[in-house]
C-alpha cells in the first residue's frame, strides 16, 4: 500500500476551501509556507479554516487539539468555540505563556492592513475582525488586547490549554498527542500540576506559523519579537555600520528602522504620500497589473513621473548615526538589485525599498555572508540575520510520522491559503461588536 | 413587517456609533417636544455588504422614550428586512400615512400585518414609522439610513419627517467634510463590488408610502459610512 493511501488522504476528496490547509486525514495548518505571515493575515486564515470545519462538522461532537497558542491558534481556538459548544478545544503552547512572541514586545509596531499599502483603505488602523479584534499599536498592546477577549472566551467555554508542553508529539495516521505540560485552570489562571497525557483527537490544527527565526550561529541575531533599539537614535553618538542579511519583510522592515529617522510603517507612508493620494493610486494600479518581476524595472519608469516627492522628503530623514548593507546571496538566485523586489517582501515594503535605494540610504550587496562582513569589516554584533523561520522544522519535531507525511505536506504547499475573508456576515456567534 | 430580524452581530467601530449618537440624540430632543408623552424610539443604520451580499447593520442603540434592549448596535439584518430594507433598496424616504381616523388605521394595520404573515397583535406593534436613506451621490446607493417608530398615532407626518430629513442632510454634510478632512476619525471606505437586489423587501403596505415631497439627504463624498479612530 502506498503512503497516500496509507494515510486515506485523497486530495479529491477534500473540499475545495479546505485542501490549502489540509497536510494530512484530519490534520490542518494555518499559515504555516505562506507568504504574507502577518497577525492580521494569520488571524483571517485561522476563521476561514475555522468557518470551513465548522461547516463541515458542526453537527456532530469533535474533539479539537490545536497546537500553538499564538494569535492564529487563538484565534482558531476561538472561533471553534464560540460556534460549536459541543466541540471540546485543546490548545497547546510550548511557551509558558499564551501569544509569547507579542507579549512584552514594545519594539514592533503591528498594523493590521498597512503591509497592503498601496491598496485602498490599508492605513484603517483597526482590525475589524468578528473576533479577537484589535487596533494598530505595539505588539506588547495588540497581544493584551487578543488576550483580554481570550479570557473571557475561556469563561464562557473553558478550553483546555495547556502551556510549557516542552515535549508534544503527534501521531497522524492516528491523530494521537502525546505531552508533557501544564494545564492552565481557566477561572484561577493557576497553573494546575504538570501532568503526561495521551488522548486521541478528531482534528488537529498546527498554528506553530511564526515560529522563530533560523540564522548562521556565528551571528546570533536577537528575535524579531525581543526588544531591541535599532530605531533609537544612538546615545553614544558613535556612527555604526549594520549588515542586514535576508531582503523579505523582516529584514526590510529593520533596515528602515536603521535607516529612516522616527520610522514607523504607518508614520512614513502618512509623511511621504499623504491620504489617499493620486500617487497612492497609481502605484496601486501598478502592483495589481504588473508580475512581480517586473516591479523594479516598473518602478524605475514611473520614478520621474509619480516617486520625486518622495524621494526628496525620505532624503531628509535619513539617519546620519548609521549606514546599512543589504545583503542576499547568489547562491538562492539573489545577484543583482531587481532580485530583491521580485516578491518576497510585501507591497508596501518593496516601494520603501525602492525609495531608499534611490536616496542612496543602504548599499546592496550580492555575495556570501561571511565574505561580506568580513570585506566590510562589520561588527558580529551588528549583523542582523532575517532569514525566516523553519516550518518544516518545526513540523519534524512535531510529527513521529514526519517521513510519512512528507509528500502529503509538500501538496499542501502547492495551494496557497488567500486572506479574503469567506465566512458570511453574522456567521460568528460573538459578541465582540467594537 | 417581513422577515423576523436576525440579531447576528458584526465590528462597528466605536468611531462610528458615537458620531451618528450624537446626531441621534440631538434629535430625540426635538422628537420629546412633538407631543405630550411622546413615544418613540430612533436608530441608525448602516448599507453594507461583504462580497456575498447585501444587508444593513445598526450603527447605534436605540434612542427615545420607548424602553430598549441595549447593544443594539452591531447586529445585522438581511436587505429584506422591513422599513429600513425598503428606503436602503429605493432610496427613497418612507413613513405612515397620515390617517384622519384612527379606527381606519388600526384597521389597515390589522390587515397590513396579517398581509406581511405576521400573527402580531395590533397594540403590540408600533403606530407611526420613518426611514430616510442618505444616499451616496457618487455610487447612487444608500449608505445610511435613520429609523424611527412610535406609538403615538401619526406621529411621524410628512412635516416632522421633512424637518427630520433636513437635519440629516446637515449631518450629511458634516460627514462628508469630516471625511475629507478627517478630525482625529477618518472614514475608511469598504470595498464593495455589485449592486444591492431590486427586490422590495416586505413592508406594511397598506399604511405605509414613499414620500414624493421629502428627497433623501445626498453624501458627495461618502460611499460607505465606516468612520475609525485614528
Amino acid at each position: 500500500m502506498s503512503k497516500f493511501d496509507f494515510f486515506n488522504l485523497n486530495r479529491e476528496n477534500i473540499p475545495v476551501g479546505l485542501k490549502p490547509y489540509t497536510i494530512a486525514k484530519n490534520i490542518f495548518a494555518i499559515g504555516i509556507f505562506e507568504k504574507g505571515v502577518t497577525v492580521y493575515n494569520q488571524q483571517v486564515r485561522a476563521l476561514n479554516l475555522a468557518y470551513l470545519l465548522s461547516n463541515q462538522f458542526g453537527a456532530q461532537e469533535k474533539k479539537v487539539a490545536i497546537i500553538g497558542a499564538g494569535v492564529a491558534g487563538l484565534t482558531a481556538a476561538a472561533a471553534l468555540c464560540v460556534n460549536n459548544k459541543n466541540w471540546k478545544v485543546s490548545v497547546f503552547e510550548r511557551r509558558s505563556d499564551l501569544c509569547p512572541l507579542q507579549q512584552g514586545n514594545d519594539t514592533r509596531w503591528l498594523h493590521p492592513h498597512i503591509y497592503s499599502w498601496p491598496a485602498s483603505a490599508s492605513t484603517n488602523p483597526a482590525a475589524a475582525l468578528p473576533l479577537m479584534n484589535w487596533r494598530a499599536g505595539r505588539a506588547s498592546d495588540v497581544a493584551d488586547e487578543i488576550l483580554k477577549q481570550w479570557e473571557s472566551i475561556q469563561d464562557k467555554c473553558n478550553p483546555s490549554v495547556y502551556v510549557e508542553t516542552k515535549y508534544i508529539k503527534i501521531l497522524s495516521k492516528t491523530c494521537e498527542i502525546e505531552w508533557l505540560g501544564y494545564r492552565i485552570s481557566p477561572k484561577t489562571d493557576h497553573l494546575q500540576a504538570r501532568s503526561g497525557m495521551r488522548d486521541t483527537f478528531d482534528l488537529i490544527i498546527l498554528a506553530t506559523g511564526f515560529g522563530e527565526e533560523v540564522g548562521p550561529a556565528e551571528f546570533p541575531t536577537i528575535s524579531y519579537w525581543r526588544n531591541e533599539t535599532y530605531v533609537q537614535p544612538r546615545l553614544d553618538e558613535k556612527f555604526q555600520r549594520f549588515l542586514i542579511s535576508g531582503h523579505g519583510d523582516g529584514a526590510l522592515i529593520d533596515l528602515f528602522r536603521l535607516r529612516i529617522e522616527r520610522f514607523r510603517q504607518d508614520r512614513i507612508i502618512h509623511d511621504l504620500f499623504g491620504r489617499n493620494s493620486d500617487a497612492q493610486t497609481r502605484l496601486n494600479e501598478i502592483f495589481l497589473t504588473t508580475k512581480s518581476k517586473d516591479i523594479f524595472a516598473k518602478l524605475i519608469s514611473i520614478e520621474k513621473e509619480i516617486l520625486e516627492p518622495q524621494i526628496a522628503i525620505l532624503r531628509t530623514r535619513l539617519r546620519k548615526d548609521t549606514q546599512v548593507f543589504l545583503q542576499a546571496d547568489p547562491k538562492f538566485g539573489d545577484c543583482e538589485i531587481r532580485d530583491l523586489f521580485k516578491g518576497k517582501a510585501s507591497n508596501m515594503n518593496r516601494i520603501l525599498l525602492f525609495l531608499l535605494l534611490r536616496c542612496g540610504g543602504f548599499t546592496p550587496i550580492f555575495m556570501d555572508l561571511h565574505v561580506a562582513v568580513d570585506k566590510f569589516g562589520i561588527a558580529p554584533s551588528n549583523v542582523v540575520c532575517r532569514h525566516g523561520t523553519d516550518p518544516v522544522g518545526v513540523l519534524n519535531a512535531l510529527f513521529i510520522d514526519y517521513d510519512d507525511l512528507s509528500s502529503s505536506i509538500r501538496k499542501c504547499r502547492g495551494h496557497e491559503q488567500k486572506v479574503e475573508v469567506t465566512w458570511p456576515s453574522g456567521f460568528w456567534k460573538s459578541e465582540v461588536v467594537s | 413587517m417581513s422577515n423576523v430580524p436576525n440579531i447576528e452581530r458584526e465590528y462597528v467601530p466605536a468611531a462610528s456609533t458615537l458620531l451618528v449618537n450624537a446626531f441621534l440624540t440631538g434629535l430625540t430632543g426635538l422628537l420629546d417636544k412633538q407631543c405630550d408623552n411622546a413615544s418613540f424610539r430612533v436608530c441608525m443604520h448602516r448599507a453594507m455588504q461583504d462580497g456575498k451580499q447585501y444587508y444593513f447593520q445598526q450603527v447605534s442603540d436605540y434612542f427615545g422614550t420607548i424602553e430598549s434592549a441595549p447593544n443594539g448596535a452591531g447586529r445585522i439584518f438581511a436587505q429584506s428586512t422591513g422599513l429600513v430594507g425598503v428606503a436602503m433598496t429605493t432610496k427613497l424616504v418612507w413613513l405612515t400615512n397620515y390617517y384622519d381616523d384612527e379606527e381606519i388605521f388600526t384597521k389597515d394595520l390589522a390587515q397590513s400585518i396579517s398581509e406581511s404573515g405576521s400573527n402580531k397583535a395590533v397594540n403590540s406593534v408600533p403606530k407611526s414609522y420613518f426611514a430616510v436613506p442618505c444616499v451616496s451621490k457618487k455610487s447612487n446607493s444608500a449608505v445610511l439610513i435613520l429609523y424611527g417608530e412610535s406609538n403615538n398615532f401619526n406621529f411621524y407626518d410628512e412635516s416632522l419627517t421633512s424637518k427630520i430629513a433636513a437635519m440629516l442632510a446637515s449631518f450629511c454634510t458634516y460627514l462628508d467634510n469630516l471625511a475629507e478632512k478627517p478630525f482625529k476619525v477618518e472614514n475608511f471606505e469598504i470595498k464593495s463590488s455589485g449592486a444591492p437586489t431590486n427586490q422590495l423587501p416586505g413592508v406594511y403596505k397598506v399604511i405605509q408610502k414613499s414620500s414624493e415631497n421629502i428627497p433623501p439627504p445626498e453624501l458627495k463624498n461618502i460611499q460607505t459610512f465606516n468612520f475609525e479612530f485614528i
